[in-house]
């Protein structure tokens, strides 16, 4: 444990939590549903402990089991990892709040038991400086996330959560075998020690290894073709697991991608493929959005869309991209967040989740359809919202060496980006402007619901009229990933 | 000084959301704010006149400066932009009382001041990434206040964001390949780099920025959102987009044109026509075609708005074309058509808002005999449309003339003739407003209509005055125009408050004169006709129609199909429409993304892991080749 | 070697029957067969032959000779995961075939576009 902060307690704290809402399960069932708000309210307390230590040293490591690394496993937090480890918890309070408004559906305990583990498996997965550590996460967050889908068990959720399940089992399988050939290869575990010693290794591999890695992290980060269960999962589950699941649980994934291609595999063919899955996921997510007529589905197609253009942006293989790809991942996770969390109380109420049902919403909920629109316009990459400055980012990114090629993707995201515009204000003229059913007479969102999504909102609008601090952040993590700072400053603070 | 150029781009945001808030009060406190705020900021810029900033930096993104800056052209348009948002927001406050819904009602009057604030924070813009920040919000602000009228807006609402979005975006392309270029996207820097870029990226550059500018300004053959749009906004909406939002992309071309690259630039890069770079030639060929063919199309219209928004695609038409001329002559004239078109466009728009305030129905046909009813109304509107059809002594001659001698000192034959055509066009499509509103028979159920309250008229009334002080001194903008013209390298041309002196190379034109010329004979027909009368008076129905004695629910004068055997002549030109090409597109690839790309997800698990063997079996493969495919 | 063909084979099969397999429940054995064969390769890669058991249970042993303790750790790891999908999989069947009333995924489909 180094200095004042201790990383190790993101995870410990709430799986401790875990086990709390099981044990008080049996005999005090009132609390359950506030447990899980107390293990991610110490979260953000840790987290803001984290942040100076991190901004400042670029990295706090914690070892565990009292050995040295690479023998022991060890939780690194670096300023990429902060950055998702804080939207995890963020996310994960305030979806917290969210549920007490929200479920009330039985089992509750097993409902908060794994909403809490999965909220702590995405965290895990975004500290952890041990690949097969980030295994375990992965399948910690997996099986949360299946049993999760599947919490209404109706026809829909029980379908869509055993289609996931038996994706996402194929992906853990594929990532284990991964896991497995750079150990073979190298005989290490540890990221930085892999990173240092899988120099040594031939091309092809280290395509192999990589191909089953990024196959399995894939399947959970929604690539093109692997992400055929998103779209039938996000809207099956409960609106507040489906603000986790497309807000941050895919975008946890593809971080584990961006760590492992940044420290290991880190060459132009490898990039140049991935240019291509980023493009194919937009393309086909935007596409399939557009002729939706349920909304979560909706949703659900645009989280595959903004993945394939965060992904492209990574794959651009530059400092300029890698910036434009955290803020679209920040813009992303908060908007989307935020989407999913308004229109799960907007179907609490209406209780459909049809498109034309939402007609005339406008003027009953006028919280959340401000706050819906609010969303939908970062999402869009409207100007003033955060949307529009990462979206300027990655255009700006991608056209830094200006090739045929190039200029084709950029017309595509373009392209892509009004089909987005389309469907989303097909959505708020509807919401707005519709004729409502007959006389609709519906109320606001619940307390919980609506303080939830409040919050969420209001710090979309500040980091939407204030980016420069994420901004500034974001160029320092873009520094980071391409000078490969991360073997380096964990090699000086002994993470090895 | 410095700070205010910021607060004077703050003020109508500041006014927008206060007067949301506001409006939770109480109704008149909202409307209060408006005003207050909107008259604020028409009330700063009046410290801008002739000031020239050369930017100062309001912010940094990506390493690249944000700029506001301000010269006298800038201040044209903050003077458009500032002084018709003060007037729309008057003639709102009674106009938009008929809403019910408060909630609406405070939404409107923040996207009012909203979109008024983004059109301030584009003419200011001192560098492409404010401009284009501003202009997206120009665009969803604009749209949020076209759908407030309706059912059949929310169709035209979703037409205009799409394409604006659309138009956006292949600005979007143009500025991130500039930035790549240039590191930076401050006016300055990107006119630098420009200079020295290949032809082929800098032809490449103004196209994409015109597709957006053209989006816009409804340049055909871009302007398919327009009619509908326009037509379909509430009444104070359709003069703030007509007579100010479509002059954006007027600026934005003027801007890019002479800003970023310059005259001779372009002449050096392409081959000249007409002594005018091709580029600009075939810009001004698609000014001419939009204002010949959206001429054809308002004099078949059979609705009020629908007239005036195909009106308004041609006299942008006048202003592209101007602006398109690259002479200081023509430029000018462009540039003072875009005033003067705010002014007679908002004027004729306010007026047929009126009438709709008073009748419900912009039907020409349903519509007649409302001079007595609304005598003022229909002053203001004869004024508008002299002005419109460029007649003297009102403001629209002054220009238009400027854009011909522009036209005729270049010999560009065709392009004058059909500016023409398009002039000569306006009188039919104009005339149609006054005989099938104001003229003729008066319907039973209009016989208590009266004249709008005075907070219309007043708005109304401003505009009215403009077009003829702006037609007898046009002086007064040129001022403006030409030291703004000075600042963008154009030579200047010589003036004086009451036209162009004689001498110079365009010939001499006093409008004092001819307004003398045209008063003493407007006296002498007047003062003839009371001599000797010769007419008497008779009451509408003294009269009869083929032989029949006519009664009150018949319908003698022509109103429905004015213009019919005008336009069977013209039906077979305008058989091609440009919006059924679009809309075949756009539903060939709506008939592509649902059966083909939508079929990926299948349902079916196998199909779905038959994906992933495939991604495996790639991969494997890639491996066995060596991971040398390239 | 013959255990990495071992395994790779067993993945393969796994693979072959998630694949082609309607069946529910062969689709779950399907996926056990995957993780199977990942165990399995994990214990191969850490495998010497003639090896020894990691422990040092009496003196005179050489290190050298000794298995990896490693993948031994990951295997079980491994194993409680597979085992816990492995419930939560047959949970799913059994709710699927109340609500569906069979258990051919091909019928399985509702959700689709």
């Amino acid at each position: 444990m180094v200095g004042g902060a201790h990383p190790i307690l993101l995870i410990a704290v709430p799986l401790f939590f875990v086990f709390l809402i099981v044990f008080f399960s049996s005999f005090f069932k009132g609390i359950v549903k506030y447990l899980p708000i107390i293990a991610f309210g110490i979260n953000l307390i840790v987290i803001y402990q984290l942040i100076p230590e991190v901004l400042g040293k670029g990295m706090v490591i914690s070892t565990t089991a009292g050995f040295k690394p690479p023998l022991a496993i060890d939780i690194v937090v670096d300023r990429l990892s902060l950055i998702l480890a804080a939207i995890g918890s963020v996310l994960g309070f305030l979806v917290a709040i969210y549920n007490v408004s929200y479920i009330d559906e039985e089992p509750q305990e097993r409902y908060y038991a794994l909403f809490t583990l999965l909220v702590t498996g995405i965290i895990w997965m975004v500290v952890t400086g041990d690949i097969f550590n980030l295994f375990v996460a992965f399948e910690v967050t997996s099986i949360a996330a299946f049993g999760l889908v599947g919490f209404h068990r109706d026809q829909g959720a029980v379908e869509a959560g055993f289609k996931y399940l038996v994706m996402g089992s194929i992906g853990g399988g594929m990532l284990l075998v991964g896991i497995i050939m750079l150990y073979a290869a190298t005989g290490t575990l540890n990221m930085v020690d892999l990173a240092q010693k899988s120099v040594h290794l031939t091309f092809g591999q280290k395509f192999l290894a990589y191909s089953m890695i990024f196959i399995g992290l894939g399947i959970e980060g929604a690539l093109f073709p692997l992400n055929a269960w998103l779209p039938d999962a996000h809207p099956a589950a409960p609106s507040s697991v489906s603000a986790i699941l497309s807000g941050i649980m895919t975008t946890a994934a593809i971080y584990a991608l961006y760590r492992l291609t940044n420290l290991m595999f880190d060459y132009k063919q490898i990039y140049t493929i991935l240019l291509f899955f980023g493009l194919l996921t937009l393309i086909f997510g935007e596409v399939s959005a557009y002729f939706q007529q349920d909304i979560k589905r909706m949703l659900a197609y645009s989280t595959i869309g903004q993945t394939g253009l965060f992904f492209f942006a990574f794959a651009l293989d530059s400092a300029n991209g890698f910036q434009g790809s955290i803020m679209q991942i920040i813009n992303h996770s908060v908007s989307k967040a935020l989407l999913f969390l308004v229109t799960g109380g907007m179907i609490l109420r209406i209780g459909s989740r049809k498109i034309e049902d939402f007609a005339g919403l406008g003027r009953k909920m006028k919280f959340s359809s401000f706050f819906l629109a609010i969303g939908a316009f970062s999402l869009m990459g409207l100007p003033p919202f955060f949307g529009f400055w990462s979206k300027l980012k990655i255009i700006f990114a991608a056209l830094q060496n200006p090739n045929f090629f190039m200029v084709a993707s950029v017309v595509i995201i373009l392209l892509m980006s009004v089909v987005e515009g389309a469907y989303f204000f097909k959505l708020l003229q509807n919401m707005y402007f519709g004729k409502p059913a007959e006389n609709l007479q519906i109320s606001e969102a619940p307390a919980g619901i609506l303080i939830s999504f409040t919050i969420l909102g209001l710090i979309l609008i500040f980091i939407s009229v204030y980016p420069t601090p994420i901004i500034n952040l974001t160029h320092q993590v873009a520094n980071d990933l391409m000078s490969k700072s991360y073997i380096n400053i964990a090699l000086r603070l002994g993470g090895l | 000084m410095n700070a205010s150029l910021e607060l004077l781009l703050a003020t109508p945001f500041i006014g927008g959301l206060l007067a949301f808030i506001g409006g939770k009060v109480h109704r008149w406190i909202r409307n209060l704010i408006a005003i207050i705020f909107s008259f604020a900021t028409a009330f700063e810029i009046i410290g801008y006149y002739n000031v020239t900033i050369k930017g100062i930096v309001w912010g940094k993104l990506f390493g690249s400066d944000l700029i506001l800056q301000t010269n006298p052209i800038t201040w044209l348009f903050l003077f458009i932009v500032t002084s018709a948002s003060f007037l729309i927001v008057l003639f709102s406050i009674d106009d938009m009382r008929k809403e019910e819904d408060e909630l609406k009602l405070d939404a409107y009057y923040m996207y009012l001041l909203f979109v008024e604030g983004a059109m301030v924070g584009i003419v200011l813009a001192g560098d492409l990434i404010t401009f284009f920040m501003f202009w997206e919000i120009m665009s969803w602000t604009s749209y949020f206040l076209i759908i407030h009228g309706g059912k059949r807006s929310m169709a035209a609402g979703y037409k205009y964001i799409i394409m604006s979005v659309i138009g956006a975006y292949a600005m979007f392309l143009a500025m991130a390949m500039l930035y790549a270029k240039a590191h930076s996207l401050v006016y300055t820097d990107v006119a630098n780099v420009l200079l020295h870029s290949s032809p082929a990226f800098v032809i490449w550059t103004i196209v994409l920025l015109a597709i957006g500018f053209f989006v816009k300004a409804a340049v055909m053959p871009l302007h398919t959102w327009l009619p509908d749009a326009h037509s379909e906004a509430p009444s104070p909406v359709s003069p703030l987009l007509s007579g100010v939002l479509i002059k954006m992309g007027a600026y934005g071309l003027f801007v890019v044109l002479y800003g970023l690259i310059s005259v001779k630039l372009a002449g050096s890069l392409m081959p000249s026509v007409f002594s005018t770079p091709l580029l600009l030639y075939i810009i001004q060929w698609l000014a001419a075609l939009s204002i010949v063919l959206a001429t054809f199309l308002a004099i078949m219209q059979e609705d009020a708005k629908r007239l005036l928004a195909y009106s308004s695609i041609s006299q942008i038409g006048y202003v592209v074309l101007g602006i398109a001329t690259g002479t200081s002559l023509g430029v000018a004239g462009g540039l003072f058509h875009a005033l003067n078109h705010a002014i007679f466009k908002g004027l004729l728009f306010l007026v047929v808002g009126a009438v709709i305030y008073r009748t419900g129905t912009r039907n020409l046909s349903e519509l007649g005999g409302l001079i007595k009813k609304m005598p003022f109304s229909f002053v203001a509107l004869l004024l508008g449309i002299i002005a419109l059809a460029g007649v003297p002594p009102l403001n629209g001659f002054v220009s238009k003339w400027m854009i011909y001698e522009a036209l005729l000192q270049k010999k560009e034959v065709f392009l004058l003739i059909m500016a023409f055509v398009g002039s000569t066009g306006a009188f039919l499509y104009v005339y149609r407003l006054v005989h099938s509103i104001f003229l003729g028979q008066l319907p039973k159920k209009y016989e208590n209509v009266k004249d709008v309250p005075i907070l219309m008229q007043i708005p109304i009334w401003v505009l009215a005055l403009l077009t003829i002080v702006l037609g007898i001194m046009p002086g007064l903008a040129m001022n403006v125009i030409v030291k703004g013209m000075a600042f963008f390298g154009f030579k200047p041309i010589a003036y004086n408050l009451f036209g162009f002196p004689q001498g110079t190379a365009m010939g001499a034109l006093t409008t004092i004169n001819i307004s003398a010329g045209l008063a003493i004979a407007f006296v002498v027909a007047w003062i003839l006709f009371i001599l000797f009368p010769k007419s008497r008076k008779v009451s509408q129905y003294d009269n009869y129609a083929a032989g029949q004695v006519v009664t009150e629910d018949l319908k003698y004068n022509y109103s429905y199909g004015f213009y019919m055997s005008f336009s069977r002549v013209i039906k077979p030109i305008l058989k091609w429409s440009i919006e059924r090409v679009y809309n075949y597109w756009v539903e060939a690839a709506k008939i592509f993304g649902d059966y083909y790309m939508r079929r990926i997800y299948t349902g079916n698990l196998e199909t779905y892991n038959a994906y992933i063997v495939i991604v495996i079996t790639l991969a494997a493969a890639f491996v066995l080749l060596g991971g040398k495919i390239w | 070697m013959i255990y990495y063909i071992g395994s790779l084979l067993l993945i393969a099969v796994g693979l072959y029957a998630v694949l082609v397999k309607s069946n529910l429940i062969k689709i779950i054995i399907g996926l056990n067969f995957i993780s199977s064969g990942v165990n399995l390769l994990i214990i191969s890669v850490g495998y010497i032959n003639n090896g020894t058991a990691p422990i040092f249970s009496r003196l005179g042993l050489n290190p050298n000779t000794m298995v990896d303790p490693i993948p031994q750790a990951l295997t079980l790891t491994a194993i409680v995961i597979d085992a816990s999908e492995l419930a939560l999989a047959v949970a799913f069947v059994v709710l699927l075939y109340r609500h569906y009333k069979t258990l051919d995924i091909k019928k399985i489909r509702s959700l689709k576009w």
